[in-house]
């Protein structure tokens, strides 16, 4: 178990993770919206490669609960905070602080990255560095 | 900004936003903890 875990709650065997959950509805819109040209990047290059992070990182993230993988878990976390990042970034420097989608974004970064701290730097990966290591 | 600059801008964000993160995930990661601890029984070892 991790800090990003619910305590004692398994699905399926797995743990859960409801910052990671959340995160991967996020990022298959933020997909999907991008694909289809209908989010702030329009038909702009940089919404394509956020399409493609964001959907790396939803896959990570599937992927990484499905696999019971912790490690691609914690790269769909760092990613989601990349992409909200950017968007949050280029909606300020297009449209200027007024704009509410810097600040929601903003936020939505700060989970993120938030959460990708708190799994990366929780005493269960230690344990898991330390087996990786003393194996050898 | 201009939407081509604006996405420049926001590009370099990302990519500083992302070496803040993995430099301090290493920081108050296992890894350094580990090496802190190596250090400090070498410390005590010699004391």
């Amino acid at each position: 178990m991790t800090k990003g875990d619910l305590d004692g709650l398994r699905c399926w065997g797995r743990p859960v993770k409801p910052v990671a959950l959340g995160l991967t509805v996020l990022m298959l819109t933020l997909t999907v919206s991008n694909v289809a040209n209908v989010g702030v990047f329009e038909a702009l290059w940089l919404g394509d490669v956020v399409a493609v992070m964001a959907g790396s990182a939803a896959l990570l993230l599937l992927g990484g609960w499905v696999l019971r993988s912790q490690r691609a878990a914690e790269w769909g976390l760092l990613l989601a905070c990349i992409v909200y990042i950017v968007r949050s970034s280029f909606l300020f420097f297009l449209v200027g602080p007024g704009e509410q989608g810097v600040w929601l974004s903003l936020g939505a970064a700060m989970i993120a990255g938030g959460a990708y701290l708190l799994e990366t730097t929780d005493e269960q990966a230690e344990w898991r560095w330390r087996r990786k290591h003393e194996a050898v | 900004v201009d939407p081509v600059l604006s996405q420049a801008l926001a590009t370099l964000c990302g990519a500083i936003a992302t070496a803040i993160l993995m430099a301090a995930s290493y920081y108050w990661g296992p890894r350094k903890r580990d090496e802190r601890a190596t250090r400090r029984a070498e410390r005590e070892a010699e004391e």
